[in-house]
C-alpha cells in the first residue's frame, strides 16, 4: 500500500471531518424537548439531504441507515485500496450471510433484514447460494456458508449460525488487517477481539455455560490468549480485572467489570469499548499520507450515527436528559 | 392452533419477537385500529395491546370484549402503566364472582 496514494483522499476527507456533528450539536439534541427538535437540528447538519422524504419521526431509522449508506459509498469512491473501507464493512457482508441462511433455512422472506452495505456484490451470492453454485465467490464466505449449512444439518441449532458466522467474520476480518500491514488496522482488530472475547467470558459465566461452550466461542487472533480466557471462567469478576491487567485495554476492561458488578449490565463496558476504539483512532487526525484517516472517519460516522440513534430513541421513549447523557459515546472531533 | 400477537410502539413489543409472538408495531390510533381489526380476522386469539395505544382506540377495544374470539388483552408498555388492565381485569372478576376478590 503506497503512502502517496492518499493525499487526494486524505484532503477530502479532512472537509468532510469539518461537517461531523460537533459536541455542542449533540448536547443541544441531548436537551431537545422532544424527537422532532431533534430532527430540526440534525436539519441544520449534513443531514439535511437524507430528511427530505421523512413522513414521520418515528422513521428516523430511515434517515440513518440512507445516511450510513451515503458515507460508505463515498468512501469506497475516494479510497485508492479497496480493503481499508472493507475493513468495516465487512460485519454488513456477514450480518447479510446470516439473514440469507436463517431466510434458507426457515423458507421466510427477510427482505428487510438485510443491509445494503457490502464489500462485494451481495445480490449475486445470494443468487449463487440459492443455486447452489458457491465456487464464484470469495473462498472465505463459501468456507462459512459451507460450515454452517453442515452444522445446521447435524444440530438443528439456530444459535451456531451466529456463532460460526462470528467466528468466520473474526478470522476474515484479521486477515484484512494483516494484509493491509497497517499497524493501527491490526491493533483495532485485535483490541476489538478482546474487547469481545471478556464480553463473551462474562456471558458464558452468568449462563453458566461450561468450558467446553466457553472454548467454542472465544475468537482466536486476539492479543490475550485463549487459554488464558478459558481459564478465568471459575474467576470472580475481581479476578478477571486482575488477571487481564497489563493488557492496554485493562483500564476499560476493569472499570467496564466494575459497572457490571455495580448493575448487573454490560452496556457500560459496550460504551467504554466504542470510548476506547474511538481513542486508538484520533492520531489519524495529524496523518496526511496514508489510509488511516479515511478508517478513522467511517469509524466516526458510524459512531455518531449510533450516538443519534440512542438520542432518538431516548426522546421516543422520553428519557431524560441526564439518561441519555449516560449513554452517549465519544465524537471524533 | 390460535396465534399470539402484540401490538403497541415498537421498542415496547420488539421484544415479544423473541417469544415466537407476532409482533405489529403501530405509530398512531387509525394504524392501531386498523391492525387490530385486520389481525382480528386473521386466526389470532390473543392481541395483546398496549395500554397506551388502547387508550387511544377504546371504541376498539370495546368490541372485542363481546366477542369471544380474540381475547384483547392490555398490557403496560415500557412508559410503565395507566391501570387500565388492570382495572379491566377487576371489572371482570366483579362481573363473573359478583364481588372484588383480587
Amino acid at each position: 500500500m503506497d503512502r502517496m496514494d492518499y493525499i487526494q483522499a486524505v484532503t477530502r476527507t479532512r472537509v468532510l471531518e469539518t461537517r461531523l456533528l460537533s459536541r455542542a450539536r449533540v448536547e443541544r439534541m441531548v436537551d431537545a424537548k422532544d424527537i422532532e427538535e431533534v430532527i430540526k437540528i440534525l436539519g441544520e447538519t449534513e443531514y439535511t439531504n437524507v430528511i427530505g422524504g421523512l413522513t414521520r419521526v418515528e422513521e428516523y431509522e430511515k434517515i440513518l441507515s440512507s445516511e450510513l449508506k451515503r458515507v460508505y459509498k463515498l468512501m469506497y469512491e475516494i479510497t485508492k485500496d479497496k480493503i481499508v473501507v472493507d475493513l468495516l464493512a465487512l460485519k454488513y457482508d456477514y450480518h447479510n450471510l446470516k439473514v440469507l441462511v436463517k431466510e434458507k433455512f426457515l423458507q421466510k422472506d427477510l427482505e428487510e433484514m438485510y443491509v445494503s452495505i457490502s464489500t462485494t456484490d451481495f445480490q449475486k451470492i445470494k443468487l449463487d447460494y440459492l443455486a447452489g453454485n458457491l465456487k464464484d465467490m470469495d473462498p472465505r464466505f463459501r468456507e462459512a456458508l459451507e460450515k454452517v449449512t453442515k452444522d445446521f444439518e447435524l444440530n438443528h441449532d439456530p444459535q451456531r449460525i451466529d456463532l460460526i458466522m462470528d467466528e468466520s467474520y473474526f478470522e476474515h476480518l484479521y486477515e484484512l488487517a494483516e494484509e493491509t500491514e497497517i499497524p493501527l488496522f491490526i491493533s483495532y482488530v485485535k483490541d476489538l477481539i478482546d474487547f469481545t472475547n471478556i464480553k463473551s467470558l462474562i456471558r458464558v459465566k452468568k449462563q453458566n455455560k461450561d468450558l467446553r461452550f466457553l472454548e467454542q466461542v472465544i475468537l482466536p487472533n486476539g492479543n490475550i490468549k485463549k487459554e488464558d480466557l478459558a481459564v478465568a471462567l471459575n474467576d470472580s469478576t475481581e479476578g478477571i480485572m486482575n488477571r487481564f491487567r497489563s493488557y492496554t485495554i485493562s483500564p476499560e476492561v476493569r472499570k467496564g467489570l466494575e459497572a457490571y458488578e455495580q448493575f448487573g449490565r454490560l452496556s457500560e463496558f459496550e460504551r467504554l469499548m466504542d470510548n476506547y476504539l474511538m481513542g486508538i483512532n484520533k492520531p489519524s487526525k495529524y496523518i496526511n499520507f496514508g489510509p488511516e484517516p479515511i478508517f478513522s472517519y467511517v469509524i466516526a460516522k458510524e459512531t455518531e450515527i449510533k450516538i443519534l440513534r440512542i438520542i432518538m430513541v431516548s426522546k421516543l421513549n422520553k428519557l431524560s436528559p441526564e439518561d441519555i447523557r449516560e449513554r452517549l459515546r465519544d465524537l471524533y472531533v | 392452533m390460535y396465534k399470539v400477537a402484540v401490538v403497541g410502539d415498537k421498542d415496547s413489543i420488539l421484544g415479544f419477537k423473541a417469544l415466537g409472538v407476532d409482533v405489529f408495531p403501530v405509530f398512531d390510533k387509525d394504524e392501531a385500529r386498523r391492525i387490530v381489526d385486520t389481525i382480528a380476522r386473521e386466526n389470532y386469539g390473543i392481541i395483546f395491546i398496549t395500554e397506551q395505544m388502547a387508550s387511544l382506540i377504546p371504541d376498539t377495544i370495546e368490541r372485542y370484549n363481546n366477542e369471544i374470539i380474540p381475547a384483547v388483552i392490555l398490557i403496560p408498555s415500557n412508559q410503565g402503566t395507566l391501570n387500565i388492565g388492570m382495572d379491566r381485569i377487576n371489572s371482570n372478576v366483579e362481573k363473573a364472582v359478583g364481588t372484588n376478590i383480587l
